[in-house]
């Protein structure tokens, strides 16, 4: 391990075209248990849905199509569909289905939340202001408007602010089940949804907005490459040990952009700094040094 | 130069936002491949497990048109719900000015001819012990209630009721033995039958209805009594009650019969 990080401190600190051997370290991204409760929704989510489409088109006379009363944008989906899929006339089977697997939808997000509250994942997720500002810049960027890209921690602004809303969605959709589900026991959760209309009309949005959400996100992750989704099973990002991905949070911030013209022992300092936690604190005292500058950035 | 920022109050963030990164664990290149490989064998097995076990489960021997494993999960659904206090659960109710027109679903039980004479036959295990007449119900104190009844298949509509508390109705017309756990209902034909447990019979909600948004039934809907219950969907609220009979084991019940679940309740 070592060895290959003292390959990429030398390659960076000649800084000449003909050292390139590229060197590649993996850093670990996500948890065993991120990652089992991340694939658990997939397959879950792809029997909820399938079962709620049996559930929804048992109602053949009036489908309940996007739109308010009798305007409607359009009716989910075309004939053909329906019966490709077998959607038809599968009510019992739907409802069977949706309420058996419904439970690992609600166990899988409730470990989630315990997740993210105990071990304080909920500092990648949820986003602050100024991630919240940045999230444009994001899009912007993803859609090639723009090369400059915002800063990020685990995710980008964008990835915050969509998970953070897709996890409140999550949310509505299991509550907004509980109260089509339990209407007599939760009357309470249904009048809290503004009725049974509503709360259907929740949960089939939610839905939607969740299969929207499962087309860019796996758009996105087939742009971001292999590694990327890789990461998702195995835990470890494979990338360049001298790329931003591995660095230590060290290697980023002011100094790095004046090091930049000196190609200064600082950068350097910080490379090493991945091995071991005592260096890196070293290397960030001398920064904040340095950084007194900029009033108040030293922490 | 790293990362993204374009100026020094960025460049501090970044490495704000960075520190939370740091503690993930740095492997080389090598170690990443064995474990990669570990990762996704174990990764392809477990979907390929999944899918092969949601097939079986889809063609699983059957217990009442469903498969196996889905029935007992639905049983033991209601053990969840009927463990939860539900005692003074109560469903919402509305003002009759909401009341709306209801769907009519289903004609089972409601085709054959209802003689002149008609009286409920009640039964405690297939022994008749009384014939209640329409009459007789309605000489019960009536009640008028409005809430939102709910179909299986989605819709529901806001509607009027009048009739007795079926609780009233069992105080008046009930076997003497008080040690029933089910009631089996069923139409004169017996062509359409339901079961319903103790809790929603007695429940406060629960109606042995004669009349629809201030109107007596029309055969459509149940005449001359029938079933009310917001606790219910519609398939197990009863039309043209004609047989009431009290059991200690759960009876069956036409929709259990194909595939719904038994409770079909809220």
């Amino acid at each position: 391990m070592s060895e290959t990080i003292d390959d990429a401190e030398v390659a960076s600190s000649d800084g000449s075209d003909e050292s390139v051997t590229v060197e590649y370290v993996a850093q670990k991204k996500h948890s065993l248990a991120l990652r089992w409760m991340h694939w658990i929704n997939f397959p879950v989510l792809m029997v909820m849905m399938y079962s709620g489409m049996r559930i929804y088109w048992s109602d053949l006379r009036e489908p309940y199509a996007l739109g308010i009363g009798s305007w409607q944008i359009f009716e989910f989906w075309p004939d053909q569909v329906k019966s490709g899929l077998q959607l038809e006339r599968k009510l019992a089977k739907g409802i069977a289905f949706h309420l058996n697997f419904g439970w690992f939808f609600v166990i899988n997000g409730l470990a989630y939340m315990f997740f993210l509250s105990r071990k304080g994942e909920w500092r990648h997720i949820v986003p602050d202001l100024q991630a919240v500002k940045d999230s444009r810049r994001t899009v912007a960027h993803d859609l090639h408007l723009t090369k400059n890209k915002p800063v990020q921690g685990k995710y980008n602004p964008a990835q915050q602010v969509v998970y953070s809303i897709v996890i409140v969605m999550a949310a509505l959709l299991v509550l907004s089940g509980f109260a089509i589900y339990k209407p007599g026991q939760l009357s309470w959760l249904e009048a809290a949804f503004g009725g049974y209309n509503y709360a259907r009309f929740v949960h089939f949005s939610m839905t939607i907005l969740l299969m929207l959400f499962f087309l860019v996100h796996v758009l996105q992750v087939v742009r971001a490459g292999w590694a990327n989704f890789a990461s998702m099973v195995t835990g470890y990002r494979l990338d360049r040990s001298d790329s931003a991905e591995v660095a230590p949070a060290s290697a980023f911030g002011p100094n790095d952009l004046d090091a930049e013209n000196r190609t200064g022992a600082n950068t350097d300092g910080d490379t090493d700094s991945g091995s071991g936690s005592g260096a890196r604190s070293g290397s960030s005292d001398d920064e904040m040094v340095r950084a007194t500058v900029d009033e108040g950035s030293a922490s | 130069m790293i990362g993204d920022a374009n100026n020094q109050q960025e460049a501090e963030r970044e490495r704000r936002l960075r520190e939370s990164t740091d503690d993930g664990e740095i492997i080389s290149a090598a170690e990443y491949k064995r474990r990669s490989r570990r990762s996704f064998l174990s990764f392809g097995a477990l979907g390929v497990a999944g899918y092969v076990g949601f097939n079986k489960l889809q063609n699983q021997e059957e217990n009442e048109r469903i498969p196996r494993l889905l029935r007992w999960g639905l049983e033991r659904n209601d053990d969840v719900w009927s463990t939860l206090e539900r005692d003074g659960a109560s469903a919402r109710t509305f003002d009759i000015s909401d009341r709306e027109e209801i769907r009519v679903n289903g004609m089972f039980g409601l085709e054959s001819e209802l003689p002149t004479d008609f009286a409920i036959s009640m039964r405690v295990e297939g022994e008749e012990y009384a014939a209640v007449t329409p009459d007789d119900v309605r000489s019960l104190e009536g009640r008028d209630m409005v809430w939102e009844h709910k179909c299986v298949e989605g819709w529901a509509n806001i509607v009027h009721w009048t009739g007795a508390r079926f609780a009233d109705f069992l105080a008046e017309y009930g076997p003497e033995k008080d040690d029933w756990e089910y009631i089996s209902l069923r139409t004169p034909d017996e062509e359409y039958y339901v079961g319903i447990d103790r809790y929603t019979a007695l429940h406060d909600q629960t109606l042995l209805a004669w009349a629809l948004n201030g109107e007596d039934l029309r055969v459509e809907h149940g005449a001359p009594l029938r079933l009310a219950t917001p606790f219910k969907y519609g398939i197990k609220q009863l039309k043209r009650v004609g047989i009431v009979e009290f059991t200690s084991t759960r009876p069956t019940d036409y929709w259990y019969e194909r595939g719904y679940d038994w409770h079909a309740g809220f």
